[in-house]
């Protein structure tokens, strides 16, 4: 059997070049585990996605009742969609610890800027998944969490009221938004994802495993196979470990239907990882000189983001201010994220 | 050793299954479709067109929900929430005035849904109705 | 002379009741301006009747802010009634019009013998039982007990008061029922349990304990019995409900269980392998 397929897929040379795949042993290595829980994390939301495609329906009346449908009548309908809300959110926690491990041990350096970059651009289609993934439940705070994000959008200078049409799909957020998330969620980012993937896994088999540049060479390793291979094995069966528990004694809510008449219930907010520029943009004054607060804030976060993914070309010569600007930006996202939740 | 190994190995072995089985369980059942394929409510066949005469109006069940239908003397279908917009009772339709009343605090609505007079907030939700050969069928308004 | 008597005899109550209030409004020679204000003549906002009205019936509208009226009206449900629903505005009158807005409980009241006995004995209907300013929260224990209002009128051991006796059980019985199936439903939903369907039935059941205190005034049994009978019904349902969202609960605890453990398993042996594979090299 092995045989036959290995005649016509070539298994054997991939199995010799997997075989000669190293990984550093350190005393920080538990970083390394963090990128395959992220892909762990992704392979299960592509798994109950699909199945909870057998049973969605992305319009406005049946929304809201086919995810009602799900938690209630469908066997193990609770479990499955707890389980793909609860791993959106770790997932995103565990992309983003990811990130700042490479940052810190200074992964981002010559040769694998790219990696860094389709890294970047992964996070940055992480979150839109969340975010479109957030309405589909057509619930109350999906609703109106949607609408403030929107509504930033429409803020840009020049641009914004188209790039806020496009987005919403219409003037309102409606049945044309709800499609047009759907479709981003489950067929467009889909895509992109997985071809960025395949990029950013096979730059990292290309490169290897970067160690912190501190350590005295050679840096003790061990092979990929089986050795750090079992480990991550443990490490993702703990991770299913852990959404068990989450989806079985934290089942996620159902909500309110949502109802574009209502008025915005208190303490509307976003979902947590959208919490720290919220936040920000909530306490900026409503003009700064001749600007628009808001317009000032996004154009920030802009700025902020284009400077964090130039890491690699600013943060060789100066492992300190890396290092320190990490720190201070985990900071500022973790302060503002509480302050979000609470205020 | 001998022993010894094979007993690591069911131990792992065992375990994989064991996961994979309780991993696998309630994917198959999710994915065989239960026995009430349906379950949002949209459009419900009310009765036969006969059966309500005109000028007239009755609650009717649509899914666990109260519905106001009403057939008008000039022939016309209307169907109206049938939960008084001011604390939930079940309205009714008043053949002497041709308009819809709330027991509960006096309250009245006309043939739109619109409130007349009374403390409701808000008019009556309006549904659709259509006749499909001689059934009457009530669906949601999109 | 016999016809101014009968004439005087017949206009007596028309002067006891919509005219005498008119009269001394009149008498005190209250101007427009008294109410409205000087200046441009404002429409008297809903929320500021009770005001206007108290600079003079300061007693009046003591008692009247001990009523449930006042605390629903003050807590923003304008629809409860003030001043001016019972007494009118202008055409100020003394006689109150509960039915306005509980007509159904005047349909039931006047199915009772306290109907016409009211009227003889001049007690004003619904006010002999609930007051007219200070209206109180009602509650099942007006019916029977140390708090009754029955005892007013009727000694303990006679027909009406057993009667009082037994609506008084018939409510609390449908009262304990439903609070026992709401319970259950929240600590299923606290649990996480997916119950709204239940919740929104619940709500329409508890319907029926509104139904049933309007029965009360007809002061018959099949009155009552018909909206308690649907509300014991209702809610033996939904604690059945609350119970199947408990089990269920319980169910998804074993499955966890059961799937913790062969996850535990096979951590232990891969962790096992891993050691054996080190230990050698």
């Amino acid at each position: 059997m092995y045989r036959w397929l290995n005649e016509r897929l070539a298994l054997d040379s991939i199995r010799e070049l997997m075989s000669h795949k190293k990984v550093p042993v350190h005393s920080q290595s538990i970083w390394y585990y963090f990128g395959g829980i992220t892909l762990f994390l992704f392979m299960i939301q592509v798994a109950t996605g699909i199945m909870l495609l057998l049973y969605y329906r992305p319009t406005p009346t049946e929304a809201y009742e086919s995810v009602q449908f799900i938690m209630t009548r469908v066997q193990f309908g609770w479990l499955i969609r707890s389980i793909h809300s609860w791993a959106a959110n770790l997932m995103v926690l565990a992309a983003f610890i990811h990130m700042f491990s490479v940052v810190f041990l200074h992964a981002y350096r010559r040769p694998r800027e790219m990696t860094w970059f389709s890294g970047m651009a992964l996070l940055g289609l992480i979150l839109a998944f969340g975010f479109s993934g957030y309405l589909l439940p057509w619930n109350e705070v999906s609703y109106f969490a949607t609408k403030v994000g929107t509504d930033m959008a429409a803020s840009v200078p020049a641009v914004g009221s188209y790039l806020a049409r496009f987005i919403r799909g219409g003037e309102d957020i409606g049945g044309g938004t709800l499609t047009r998330f759907f479709g981003l969620h489950v067929a467009v980012l889909p895509g992109i994802t997985t071809v960025l993937l395949l990029v950013h896994v096979v730059l990292v088999q290309q490169h290897g495993i970067s160690a912190p540049p501190k350590l005295k060479r050679p840096v003790p390793e061990m092979p990929f196979f089986p050795n750090f291979a079992l480990r991550e094995m443990m490490a993702w069966y703990g991770t299913l470990a852990v959404l068990g528990v989450l989806a079985a004694l934290y089942p996620w809510e159902l909500g309110v239907k949502a109802d574009p008449f209502a008025s915005a219930p208190a303490g509307i907010r976003p979902e947590w990882y959208f919490l720290a520029p919220f936040y920000t943009l909530k306490l900026i004054p409503a003009h700064i000189w001749i600007f628009e607060g808001e317009v000032v804030g996004l154009a920030g976060f802009a700025i902020l983001i284009v400077v964090w993914c130039l890491l690699p070309f600013w943060g060789v010569k100066r492992p300190r201010w890396v290092a320190g600007a990490g720190v201070a930006f985990i900071a500022y996202l973790a302060t503002f994220s509480v302050l979000g939740y609470y205020r | 050793m001998e022993e010894r190994r094979g007993f690591l190995n069911w131990v792992l072995g065992g375990g994989i299954a064991a996961s994979v089985a309780s991993f696998l369980y309630p994917v198959i059942k999710f994915v065989m479709p239960p026995d009430i394929p349906e379950a949002p409510v949209h459009e419900v066949n009310v009765g036969k067109a006969s059966a309500f005469a005109a000028d007239s109006g009755k609650i009717v069940k649509f899914g666990n929900k109260p519905v106001m239908l009403v057939h008008t003397s000039d022939d016309q279908w209307k169907a109206f929430s049938g939960v008084c917009t001011h604390l939930n009772c079940t309205v009714q339709f008043r053949s002497d005035q041709h308009q819809i009343w709330c027991a509960c605090h006096n309250a009245f609505y006309d043939l739109n849904g619109k409130v007349l007079s009374g403390p409701p907030p808000r008019p009556l939700d309006q549904f659709d109705v259509r006749l499909k050969g001689d059934d009457v069928v009530i669906g949601r308004r999109a | 002379m016999k016809f101014t008597l009968a004439a005087l005899l017949l206009a007596l109550p028309a002067l006891g009741t919509a005219e005498d209030v008119r009269v001394s409004h009149a008498k005190a020679e209250l101007k427009c301006v008294d109410c409205h204000g000087s200046g441009a003549i404002a429409k008297i906002k809903r929320s500021e009747v009770t005001k206007t009205c108290a600079r003079c019936h300061a007693e009046q509208l003591k008692q009247y802010t001990a009523s449930v009226h006042w605390a629903k009206f003050s807590k923003g449900e304008t629809a409860a009634a003030t001043c001016l629903d019972c007494h009118g505005s202008h055409e100020t009158r003394k006689a109150p019009t509960c039915e306005s807005c509980h007509a159904t409980l005047k349909e039931m009241y006047d199915k009772s013998p306290h109907a016409k006995a009211f009227e003889r004995m001049q007690l004003g209907g619904c006010v002999g039982c609930h007051g007219n300013h200070e209206i109180a929260v009602t509650s099942s224990a007006m019916l029977a007990g140390d708090k009754s209002l029955c005892a007013d009128c009727h000694p303990a051991g006679t027909g009406p008061s057993k009667m009082g006796a037994l609506l008084q059980s018939k409510l609390d019985g449908l009262h304990t029922s439903l609070q026992k199936s709401a319970e259950i439903l929240e600590r299923a939903r606290t649990v996480g349990m997916e119950v709204s369907d239940s919740l929104v039935k619940l709500q329409e059941a508890n319907q029926t304990q509104v139904q049933a205190r309007v029965a009360v005034h007809s002061l018959r049994v099949e009155d009552v019995d018909v909206p308690v009978k649907e509300g014991l019904q209702a809610a033996g349902q939904l604690y059945k409900e609350g119970e199947a969202a408990l089990r269920e609960r319980d169910k998804r605890r074993m499955g966890l269980v059961v799937s913790l453990s062969a996850i535990l398993l096979t951590i232990v042996g891969l962790w096992l392998r891993i050691r054996k594979l080190e230990n050698h090299s």
